[in-house]
């Protein structure tokens, strides 16, 4: 009887943990919509122009009216929102594949904004050639409208390389 | 009973101890460290190496990304309060030439000196095929490193 016990205090015990830990709360839904960018941009195979320009389009909605990508050196690549639907089915109409995964974040939020650090494994291929690595970028994020957007996007350069944007 | 569990807790803690600080695996991921550490490779790191004394010049080690599980894997040429420049591939501290033994082909960099800061050390890959720009390479605060590669 007493094990009994003991092992439906434990269950209740362990199902209230995976609640707690599961809680809808604000880091949640960053990483829920990091998580929708993420899959948005993914290509894997070719749709027709006119869904890769609608996709490109849709982009936008990830991002605030006045949000600024920055790519980060040896080229250094600043674009805004209105230029991101140019940029990204440029991107799509050039590579056979283009695959990005989060590879961990760190999220900061602090009522309607958050700081978002993340580790970012890109693997592109074009023609037949493949590139892929490893990036970190820093994401600040605002709530708007109760929606979560990406305000600025910048490199996160925990290693700063005196040579970069000296590139020829 | 009692025993099982006493052995249950010991091989939880020594795994911990082991696979947690002494020697983390970790995959290899890119060629920036090439021919030292190999794409896809298995290595370990000793991530308490660290805690009790600085790090050392010619050590690899890992230096942290954003999340748990992804780390830079560098070397490290310079401490702080060096001058440390590239010319024509060698490496020059405080003016002078510095042999690298660990490397296969030492490119041909030329990079202007640079004064590393307190706190801080210069790190580089082992592979220098590809211009420094394009690189993870340069000046990283030491709270960043956070082991050594073995």
């Amino acid at each position: 009887m007493k094990v009994k016990v003991i092992a439906l205090l434990m269950l209740v015990l362990v199902g209230a943990g995976i609640f707690w830990a599961r809680r809808p709360d604000d880091t949640a839904a960053i990483r829920k919509q990091w998580k929708a960018l993420l899959q948005f941009v993914q290509k894997e195979s070719s749709p027709g122009l006119l869904a890769a320009a609608a996709k490109a389009q849709e982009l936008q909605s990830f991002f605030t009216t006045g949000a600024v990508v920055q790519i980060g050196g040896p080229y250094p690549l600043s674009v805004g929102r209105p230029e991101l639907p140019a940029l990204y089915h440029q991107a799509w109409s050039y590579l056979d594949r283009m695959e990005l995964r989060s590879r961990g974040e760190d999220i900061f939020v602090s009522g309607d904004a958050a700081r978002m650090e993340v580790t970012m494994d890109y693997d592109l291929s074009l023609r037949g050639e493949r590139q892929s690595g490893l990036d970190a970028y820093r994401l600040h994020w605002v709530r708007e409208e109760g929606t979560w957007q990406i305000r600025l996007v910048e490199r996160l350069d925990t290693v700063r390389n005196p040579a970069a944007g000296r590139a020829p | 009973m009692p025993k099982t569990l006493i052995r249950c807790l010991l091989w939880a803690v020594l795994t911990y101890v082991i696979a947690g600080g002494f020697a983390r695996p970790m995959r290899v991921r890119g060629i920036s460290m090439e021919p030292t550490l190999h794409d896809g490779s298995l290595r370990f790191t000793h991530m308490w190496a660290l805690k009790y004394r600085a790090p050392r010049r010619g050590e690899m080690v890992a230096i942290a990304m954003p999340g748990p599980r992804s780390f830079y894997a560098k070397r490290i040429v310079g401490l702080p309060g060096e001058r440390i420049a590239f010319l024509g591939g060698d490496l020059l501290i405080n003016g002078e030439a510095y042999p690298e033994p660990y490397l296969t082909d030492k490119g041909d960099w030329t990079v202007d000196p640079v004064v590393v800061p307190p706190g801080e050390y210069y790190v580089v890959g082992d592979n220098r095929t590809r211009p420094m720009a394009e690189q993870v390479a340069g000046l990283v605060e030491q709270r960043f490193i956070t082991g050594v590669i073995w």
